[in-house]
């Protein structure tokens, strides 16, 4: 049952319906929640008393973190699922997360530099968290660069599969020789961007924020793979049949 | 709460307004890219397909 | 088995010593960036010292890295690789031997170069002893966590700024070990751990680079 269900999900014709039934409800639950988190998070939530009003940074900055480090968790499975049983549309996930996990990582980075200013007094420091973050930035740039310099999409995707895996092998590596260069250098450095003692009234709009940030990232990476089985499916009756009854349409 | 006072939030206005400015904008980018994607892949299929229908009218 | 990988390893040192330039020109380049350093900071005794370590480590990451194109590329180019892909033995052993001999080649060299640095930046003996082991035991882990880059653009026209973009975020963590491990002994600090840090690096990657190495290579001649 369950693996006749992922088999038709994997074809690329019963994804492209599926999804795009699905999209509207992603998009409306994506904007709710964004909304809800910002209300919450810019009005009802209280002063912190130890950053001030400062502390508001953190309902973006802490969901997109989170965000650039479950996508590139995400790539790499799904890299590891194409590399193994040949899913097109796994492939098609990978490489539609690299841009919206480059995203995130560089949200993550400017509202962090953004929230340092007020409270370290300049907007970058060498912090732990922060450095990780740059390093993961070249990650997925590296990974972009690599996709755009193959001009066989199949030889690319396999070998940013390969790179994607590499690279969330080392991920833990840096970022616990960052820690450990961090901790040696303490001296020079000031306290970090931590989340401030969690309150419940802290907790919800993270939590809408977090939930609205998901809801995006599966927005955008069912808009970037429907565009790209559309191309790779130019020659199939569907996808004609699909394109040209819409220009009767409009 | 006054609508200044909501802007100005304790003096930091100008870090968590532009913060979630930038975050928005970036999301919004993303967002439009896609969907001019689609456009373009709409209108170049749409142009080949009235091609191959041509040739297949001609013979 | 063994066999074939002692002659690829005797194979390419004999090409090295062909062209000689292969060997020295890494040597010449990693001597030069470091000469930069006084020249464009401070010749201070206090402020090498302090900034040494570094120094060295990254201009050892630039040349291995400049130093990967002969790994794989005169070998794609001349087709040696493709017969290294059909022959009978498993590709991931004969790519070891590979990444040793580009160790052999590129990698030990420089632990002969070792006590010019230490003079340069006015190492005492402790801190010499320290460069020494993290050269021995961080060059390698470079020609390894390189070789998959490699690996992976060989096939590409225009790849050396590529592989740079790839590879140096992964170098970081040799980096940071080898470069504190020296600063930390210029103080008189204890730094084995750092040691042992890069020894299980150096397993890791010695288990895993052959395999995944062997896996590009085929996605790029495919």
């Amino acid at each position: 049952m369950m693996v006749k269900f992922i088999h038709k999900l994997a074809s690329p014709k019963y994804f492209y319906h599926l999804s795009g039934k699905l999209l509207p409800w992603l998009m409306a639950m994506c904007l709710l929640f964004f909304l809800l988190g910002l209300v919450q998070g810019l009005i009802y939530a209280p002063v912190d008393y130890q950053q001030g009003h400062s502390y508001r940074i953190m309902f973006i900055h802490v969901p997109s973190a989170w965000m650039s480090l479950m996508i590139y968790i995400i790539m790499a499975t799904a890299g590891a699922i194409f590399l193994i049983w040949k899913i097109k549309l796994a492939a098609i996930i990978a490489s539609s997360s690299a841009t919206i996990g480059a995203a995130f990582t560089f949200i993550a980075l400017v509202t962090g530099a953004l929230w340092g200013k007020p409270m370290w007094g300049t907007y970058w420091a060498w912090d732990a968290r922060l450095t990780s973050e740059l390093i993961l930035l070249f990650l997925y740039l590296g990974y972009i660069a690599l996709e755009e310099a193959i001009d066989d999409p199949r030889s690319a995707s396999k070998a940013c599969a390969v790179l994607v895996l590499v690279g969330v092998v080392n991920i833990p590596i840096i970022h616990y020789s960052v820690e450990w260069w961090y901790t040696l250098h303490q001296g020079a450095s000031v306290s970090k961007l931590d989340t401030p003692s969690i309150h419940i009234s802290m907790l919800i709009p993270l939590l809408l924020m977090t939930l609205a940030c998901k809801c995006y990232y599966a927005l955008t990476i069912l808009m970037q793979a429907r565009n790209k089985i559309l191309w790779q499916e130019q020659n199939t009756h569907w996808v004609r049949a699909l394109i040209t009854e819409n220009q009767s349409k409009g | 709460m006054s609508l200044a006072k909501f802007i100005d939030m304790g003096g930091y206005g100008f870090y968590i307004w532009s913060s979630y400015g930038i975050a928005f904008c970036v999301l919004m980018v993303m967002v439009w890219k896609i969907r001019k994607n689609k456009n373009m892949i709409y209108k170049q299929l749409r142009m080949k397909y009235k091609r191959t229908h041509n040739i297949q009218q001609d013979n | 088995m063994f066999k074939a990988c002692w002659n690829i390893i005797i194979r390419d040192l004999r090409l090295a010593f062909r062209h000689p330039g292969d060997v020295i020109n890494p040597l010449f380049f990693f001597i030069i960036v470091i000469t930069l350093f006084p020249l464009g900071g401070s010749p201070e005794q206090k402020v090498l010292m302090s900034i040494g370590g570094s120094v060295i480590w990254v201009a050892a990451l630039l040349s291995s890295l400049l130093s990967l194109d002969i790994l794989f590329r005169s070998d794609y180019d001349d087709g040696t690789l493709e017969t290294l892909l059909l022959s009978e033995y498993p590709l991931s052993l004969l790519v070891l031997a590979k990444i040793i001999a580009h160790w052999l080649i590129t990698g030990l060299p420089l632990l002969c170069l070792s006590p010019l640095l230490a003079g340069f930046f006015y190492f005492n003996d402790q801190a010499m002893r320290t460069l020494v082991i993290t050269l021995l035991l961080g060059m390698p882990i470079l020609s390894l966590l390189g070789a998959v880059g490699m690996a992976l653009t060989v096939s590409l026209k225009r790849g050396g700024m590529l592989l740079s973009l790839l590879i140096l975020p992964f170098y970081i963590p040799v980096l940071i070990f080898s470069a504190q491990a020296i600063n930390n002994s210029m103080l008189g600090l204890d730094v084995t751990g750092s040691f042992y840090f890069l020894a299980a690096l150096l397993v890791f990657l010695l288990t895993l680079s052959p395999f995944v190495t062997a896996l590009a290579l085929r996605i790029s001649l495919e």
